[in-house]
């Protein structure tokens, strides 16, 4: 999605089929805001759109989408025009200074390639009382996903990628905010079905590109054995949301 | 592309900012809402203050600034850009745009 490690224009031709929305995540972040129909909401690093038009249909606000990739954008604008998607870098958004009431990334940091730049570029576009919520993982919750546990390097990987939530804190003070509250979360329990190991298989995780060919083949050996013994997987995904106040 | 999408967008170039201009070359109405509402499919978007422009392509307004539009993919896309529009596209955009033009 952003300035590139990733192709992220090829991922999205499989990303959008394996990833869907999050109302889950949409709801915790909507549980922590409040808006009106004149406010403007912006999705940072919006992809496919998905988490974008869930929470558009779920408030009268204006919302507007970013990304760097066009290919995740032309994806999200098929589904539905009435959003403006824009593209544009996470850390070069083309707005003016205080124009815009709340931002939200989700998933999102740990793809880009200047997280000061971009934490000072939205602290720049957010009106004096405005706000910004961080949709991550710590290193611990990294440690707990079921990918981790079939493929160990990719845990590695990402807590190489994602910045550690008192890192992130810091950073946010730094660029600009005046206040940062994170907050953990944890999922209800899933059992994960056919539709995880379609997502394995198609690399819909992005940290499953920069493992070895090896590690992948070996992690996806024992998940496929996991699902030939019926071995219930189960798993309550965990996110922090990092809340930044300007 | 919605039009009132312009009352918030601003140059990209940290140094500029200013409001833009837009013209369109190419929409087309749809229902929103049980109203009829004008669609953006192509456009030309400039800067007043500094002259860059920036194109709609697909109904996606492509504000990258200068370093990501200069090779490329999104070079060869923004370019065909301007060859599809160049009846349209003003002049001294073609000849001497920012950061690019035609020649």
């Amino acid at each position: 999605m952003f300035r590139k490690t990733i192709d992220y224009d090829k991922v999205s031709k499989v990303y959008d089929k394996v990833r869907a929305g999050n109302p889950e995540m949409v709801h915790q972040i909507l549980d922590g805001v409040s808006l009106s129909g004149k406010s403007l909401v912006i999705d940072v690093g919006c992809g496919t759109g998905n988490n974008t038009l869930l929470l558009a249909s779920l408030v009268q606000a204006r919302v507007i989408g970013f990304d760097i990739s066009n290919g995740m954008l032309q994806k999200a604008y098929e589904k539905q025009s009435q959003i403006p998607f824009v593209q544009a870098p996470a850390d070069c958004i083309p707005f003016s200074d205080e124009s815009v009431d709340f931002g939200f990334m989700t998933e999102v940091l740990h793809h880009l390639p200047d997280i000061p730049a971009t934490f000072h570029d939205i602290c720049r576009i957010l009106k004096s009382s405005g706000s910004l919520c961080i949709v991550t993982q710590s290193h611990e919750q990294i440690d707990r996903r079921m990918t981790s546990r079939f493929f160990p390097a990719s845990a590695a990987v990402d807590k190489e990628r994602y910045p550690d939530i008192d890192v992130i804190e810091d950073l946010l003070l730094k660029a600009g905010f005046s206040a940062v509250n994170p907050k953990e979360y944890t999922y209800s329990p899933v059992r994960l079905g056919l539709e995880y190991l379609e997502t394995v298989t198609k690399c819909g995780f992005s940290m499953l590109h920069k493992i070895s060919k090896e590690d992948y083949e070996k992690g996806f050996e024992d998940l496929r054995n996991a699902f030939q013994q019926s071995e219930v997987l189960l798993y309550s995904a965990e996110y922090s949301f990092v809340w930044a106040t300007k | 592309m919605k039009r009132w999408l312009m009352d918030i967008l601003a140059c990209s170039a940290s140094d500029c900012r200013s409001k833009l201009d837009l013209e369109v070359y190419k929409s087309h109405t749809q229902e929103s809402e049980g109203e009829e509402v004008d669609e953006i499919d192509e456009a030309l978007i400039s800067c007043p203050k500094c002259g860059r422009w920036y194109p709609v392509i697909d109904g996606i307004a492509c504000m990258l600034p200068d370093d990501l539009r200069m090779d490329g993919k999104q070079h060869i896309e923004e370019t065909a850009f301007l060859e599809r529009w160049k009846e349209k596209v003003p002049t001294d955009i073609l000849k001497n745009g920012l950061p690019f033009g035609l020649s």
